[in-house]
């Protein structure tokens, strides 16, 4: 049998994850979460690490949970009297902890979510929020209107590039609390939804506007300095099917990426690679939820289709253009420029070519580049904007060793640039730092196809390290061989890293 | 949400403009003067002299007009395909990419039509009556609509095609059918009649006889010379001197153009559909 002992202890474990708390005094209270928290009502004995000033909480409501294997934060509910509310969905019991991502919004209160209880706490779980940031408050009087956005004559204005110059107005009138985007470059969302242009907003509702998060607490809306730019994708696929009778491809793949990750994506041929990465791209959309920055892609597709991205295989550079006019059409074309001046624009792409290290080269043709310096074009092509997931199906194939390394390791450099790339590779041992021999990915993801349902189901998805000790291997080449099956030159252990997985995987 | 259809159309434009400018599109200009200069040298003397002569000579320039115009454009998108699907995903409006496209089409066409008509005035007196203007701006109109709306076609045979190579293997059936479909060459009866209608060749050539009013009886049929009494028996409707007969003809092109600028769009679509 396989072994499954203490490889996957993390030293860092819940770096950055915090809680804003608001409670019935209406404060905001930051907390940094450990690897093991707990939450109640505020009373003189008290033993809770987090105390609310609540009627309607337990004196032992529920606990955080830090879980190494998976490098996440689940809550649970301690058998709580009136339960507790975790995106809108009522939890109650040990028996049903609940997997935290970035922007989760924890709430006890009585049913009724839209008019909340005078004792009512809200609790937003994040990674992104900076732990030490201070926190504006605005009032919404009766009457008013506040203007939002990056634009110095805004009521509130927020120092962040992906916020566009009049984002959006919050107007208190008779009929509540309204708030309107304004034809914003990235949208507005409410709860995780965006917006279409106009919405109703109720006390407690979490609104976030680029970077930075609002939230109203009877008339009063307080909002932070921006959020860190940390976020994730989160995918929850329960399946994903094909054809009239509906033939399972892929089934319960479940995984966090953040920010800064270099995804290796590794299965069997024919176990469901490319059907995952359609159904990321919404392409093929699955029975499930993808999750980006907070936000659910397959409900806000339209606005958001623009932050996934696929790096092409070839270099799709026109030859006869310099490098500043490339770059200034790809952001000409992804930035409207009612909401981005062409200052705005210039500063971004001077950033961009500083960090890919071509910034002595805008004037040239691309056709006077080197190779090298053409793949640093084509990857700063892809920075500009604002996508924030980069997914890539096989763009090793066909290249010598050489060209291969250097394709990852410019990869890896978008991927440094706080943005998600994900990759299928036949060749991830190609995928080493030149210099150092270690491997360019922070994070494996295997899929392996199981002989019960014969649909790809999701092996492994962690640190490098931790998934060659899972499988038992020297490189990540070998962890292909495992989970092939017999006829095809592998090991036929698919089942087995599948159940060993979900075994490892629903441990708290 | 990324730049509007019109922003996005010009900043293709500028970048269709600014690029074909390096790559030496005035090698485009050049070479239609090159054309025009031999077509006019050749037709020239005998233009206007005879109705089979007059008639060979239109056929020369509605052909050598197409010629120019597919000529201008066939490699312009399949040679992009991947640089469009790069930046389709990115956010780029095909529609957009496309219209800026037919813009440039539309202004190198005219450059064109400027020096091909030029040309051919040295060589050719176009000084007669008009039918709703002068019979120059009419010559010019139609010249310059057989160029451009040709761009838009081989526009639309570059987006079909996938490569450069499969783009210059189809071009020479659309020239022949063009030139075939014109009913100079052959008389066209029934499916290919029907065919006719879809050819700029056609239009164009309806377009020139009907401005030069090609039914008149001031057009003496080549074998006249020999025989004098020998007349035409039947005269050809489309070159009745009259502003329906021109409007249809340049409504016609127009219209043709614009299929092929939506064909153009759906079939980069299509191609694109799962980016």
């Amino acid at each position: 049998m396989y072994d499954d002992k203490t490889c996957f202890i993390n030293e860092n474990a819940g770096n950055g994850a915090a809680l804003l708390v608001f409670d019935a005094t209406r404060r905001p209270v930051s907390y940094k979460l450990s690897r093991h928290m707990t939450l109640g009502r505020r009373k003189p004995d008290s033993v809770c690490n987090i105390t609310v000033v609540s009627a309607i909480t337990g004196s032992q409501q529920g606990e955080f949970i830090y879980n190494d294997f998976d490098d996440s934060y689940y809550y649970c509910d301690n058998d709580s009297k009136n339960g507790t509310y975790v995106n809108g969905r009522l939890v109650r019991g040990r028996n049903h902890p609940v997997k935290l991502s970035d922007g989760d919004i924890i709430r006890i209160d009585h049913k009724i979510l839209s008019k909340p209880h005078d004792q009512a706490v809200l609790i937003i779980f994040s990674k992104s929020i900076d732990f030490n940031s201070s926190w504006n408050q605005c009032m919404l009087s009766p009457g008013s209107v506040i203007s939002i956005g990056r634009d110095s004559t805004n009521n509130i204005v927020i120092n962040d590039i992906t916020a566009s110059r009049r984002h959006a107005t919050i107007s208190n009138s008779d009929n509540g609390i309204l708030l309107y985007d304004n034809n914003s470059q990235n949208g507005t969302s409410v709860n995780g939804y965006d917006i279409n242009k106009v919405q109703m907003i109720y006390d407690h509702d979490v609104i976030l506007i680029g970077r930075t998060v609002f939230v109203v607490i009877g008339n009063m809306l307080f909002y932070n300095d921006k959020k860190e730019n940390k976020g994730s994708l989160i995918v929850n696929i329960d399946k994903k099917t094909v054809g009239v009778n509906r033939k399972v491809l892929i089934r319960d793949i479940r995984f966090e990426a953040e920010y800064g990750d270099f995804v290796l994506i590794l299965g069997s041929s024919g176990a469901g690679k490319t059907t995952l990465i359609n159904a990321i791209l919404g392409d093929g959309k699955a029975d499930g939820k993808v999750i980006l920055d907070g936000k659910n892609l397959y409900d806000n597709f339209k606005t958001m289709k623009s932050q996934l991205g696929i790096v092409p295989q070839f270099l799709t550079l026109r030859l006869n253009d310099t490098v500043k006019n490339t770059l200034m059409d790809v952001a000409d074309v992804k930035m409207d420029k009612r909401q981005y001046s062409k200052a705005d624009k210039q500063k971004m792409i001077d950033e961009i070519l500083e960090k890919v290290g071509v910034s002595g080269l805008k004037n040239h043709l691309i056709r006077q580049l080197s190779g090298g310096q053409k793949k640093k074009v084509s990857v700063a092509t892809q920075l500009v904007g604002f996508q924030k997931v980069f997914i890539c199906d096989e763009p090793d194939s066909g290249l010598d060793p050489a060209s291969r390394i250097q394709q990852m390791e410019i990869l890896k450099e978008v991927s440094q640039n706080n943005k998600i790339v994900m990759v299928i590779s036949h060749g991830p041992n190609d995928a080493i730092n030149t210099q150092t021999g270690e491997t360019l990915f922070t994070k494996v993801l295997v899929i392996a196809k199981s002989s019960k349902d014969n649909a790809g189901h999701l092996a492994f998805f962690g640190p490098v390290n931790n998934a060659l000790s899972f499988f038992g291997v020297q490189s990540l080449q070998d962890i292909v061989l495992k989970i092939n099956p017999k006829h095809e030159g592998g090991q036929g252990l698919a089942d087995l890293y599948i159940d060993k997985y979900n075994s490892l995987n629903r441990r708290v | 949400m990324g730049a509007s259809f019109s922003t996005q159309t010009s900043v293709y434009f500028k970048k269709i403009a600014r690029i074909a400018m390096r790559e030496k599109a005035w090698k485009f200009i050049v070479f239609a003067g090159i054309i025009a200069f031999i077509v006019a040298a050749v037709v020239g003397g005998d233009m206007f002299s005879t109705y089979d002569d007059t008639k060979s000579g239109f056929f020369t320039i509605a052909s050598a007009c197409i010629w120019i115009g597919i000529f201008n454009s066939i490699q312009s998108v399949c040679k992009e395909h991947e640089i469009i699907r790069s930046e389709y995903r990115q956010g780029m409006k095909i529609s957009s990419y496309i219209i800026a496209n037919v813009l440039w089409q539309a202004v190198l066409s005219l450059i064109q039509s400027v020096l091909t008509f030029v040309i051919l005035c040295i060589f050719v007196d176009f000084n007669s009556d008009g039918i709703i203007l002068s019979a120059y701006v009419e010559y010019f109109t139609t010249i310059y609509l057989l160029i451009f709306c040709s761009a838009v076609l081989g526009l639309m045979v570059s987006s079909v095609s996938g490569n450069p190579t499969t783009a210059m293997t189809i071009m020479p059936f659309v020239l022949i059918l063009q030139l075939i479909m014109s009913g100079v060459l052959f008389e066209l009866e029934g499916f290919a009649e029907g065919l006719a209608v879809i050819t700029f060749s056609k239009w164009g050539m309806s377009a020139f006889g009907s401005i030069a009013n090609l039914n008149s009886d001031s057009y003496s049929l080549a074998i006249s010379e020999a025989f004098p009494n020998v007349v035409r028996l039947e005269e050809e409707e489309c070159f009745n001197h009259e502003a329906s007969n021109l409007l249809l003809a340049w409504g016609s092109c127009a219209l043709i153009a614009a299929v092929c600028v939506v064909v153009s769009i759906v079939s980069i679509k299509l191609k694109n559909k799962d980016s």
